[in-house]
């Protein structure tokens, strides 16, 4: 059952990684012009200024949605890189293991801190 | 003109060299690569390459030609020499060598059987032919004229990486010659066996293999054709 399901989805991923890495990128491009704009449209923001944009709900949400994608399109792109480039010899398989720990160490750590952060636990 | 010629014999060489030999061009006339080719080889027999039909119809005489792949029968020794004075010849470069230039193709041609590169029909034939409509034929242009020279294929750095998996420009390109038939059948079942992570999607879209292709056809605009298949279905 489970590997029936975890199949159909290996048959799909290209597709899906595909959709997915187009997607995200669109949402990163999307927040880096509305945080360009917002910048350039307040002129000099000062402290409260900054801080009740940073506050309020939109943003917050569209933050989280981008930290969300920046981490899929990170995780995409270098899970390609390194089916590219560490496949074959033990060796290189290995290190593609050592590489795709950190990937995600680095990924995972990135989402919790970023995310505490935006949302006012640390 | 020097010629520089990649020499390998597995079984005797410990590892592959570079053989240098001058010749003497002719004035009044380009010459072909391959003719260069053959001319050195009756001073030195023991040069290997493929070769059969030498006017770009049969394929075998892809070759890496001052670093670009191509067929040497259609390819004019002025095209690839240009300043530099020198012809240097090396094998399709992914495959494995047998002998100087001759490659071992099995890996090219295991991706292409993975596409099922033959028309699907299960309907009773009728008794001349299965007909097409003039614009159902003209789709089949660009698609049909490969010769499986595999000079698209060796010069993609995802098909380098990937050879057991990516199936390669050339084997994409038939892949889409029978999902673009209006006479085949098995479009759903040719589509569900590409979506996965590496049989068409390790492709990036580097165009090497437009670059590349003798025929000059577009293994890229194919490609691109079937991810749009595979979305909308
Ligand atoms: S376009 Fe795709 S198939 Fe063609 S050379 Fe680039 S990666 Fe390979
Ligand atoms: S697509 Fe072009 S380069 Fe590739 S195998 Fe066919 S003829 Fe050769
Ligand atoms: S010898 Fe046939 S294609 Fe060149």
């Amino acid at each position: 059952m489970v590997s029936t399901v975890s199949n159909r989805l290996a048959a799909k991923r290209g597709l899906i990684d595909f959709i997915l890495q187009r997607l995200t990128a669109v949402v990163l491009g999307i927040y880096v012009i509305h945080l360009t704009l917002v910048f350039a449209l307040n002129g000099d923001m000062d402290y409260t200024a900054w801080r009740s944009y940073f506050n309020s709900g939109y943003s917050l949400l569209l933050a989280s949605l981008t930290i969300v994608c920046v981490v899929l399109h990170g995780w995409i792109g270098m899970w390609t890189i390194g089916t590219d480039y560490l496949i074959g010899s033990p060796i290189k398989r290995a290190a593609r293991v050592i590489y795709q720990l950190i990937v995600v160490f680095i990924l995972a750590a990135y989402l919790v801190f970023s995310m505490m952060l935006i949302w006012g636990y640390l | 003109m020097l010629v520089s010629i990649y020499r390998y014999v597995p079984e005797q060489d410990e590892a592959p060299r570079m053989q240098d030999y001058e010749f003497a061009l002719p004035a009044e006339r380009d010459l072909m690569v391959l003719d260069v080719l053959e001319q050195l080889r009756v001073e030195d027999p023991s040069i290997s390459y493929r070769r059969s039909c030498r006017e770009g119809v049969c394929g075998s005489d892809g070759m890496n030609m001052n670093g670009r792949n191509g067929l040497a029968c259609k390819t004019t020794v002025s095209s690839v020499v240009r300043k530099s004075g020198k012809l240097v010849l090396r094998p399709l470069p992914g495959l494995p060598v047998i002998r100087d230039l001759v490659v071992d193709m099995s890996q090219f041609y295991a991706q292409y059987e993975k596409v099922d590169p033959y028309l699907i029909n299960d309907d009773e034939p009728p008794q001349q032919e299965r007909l097409q409509s003039i614009e159902d034929r003209e789709k089949l242009d660009g698609l049909y004229e490969c010769i499986l020279c595999a000079c698209c294929s060796t010069s993609c750095p995802s098909f380098w990486w990937n050879p057991e998996k990516f199936i390669g420009p050339a084997g994409l390109l038939q892949a889409y010659r029978f999902l673009a038939d209006s006479r085949d059948q098995a479009t759903e079942e040719r589509l569900e066996k590409l979506g996965d992570a590496y049989s068409v999607f390790r492709c990036r879209t580097i165009m090497n293999c437009v670059d590349a292709c003798p025929k000059e056809l577009n293994p890229t605009r194919a490609i691109g054709k079937i991810r749009a298949m595979l979305l909308d279905g």
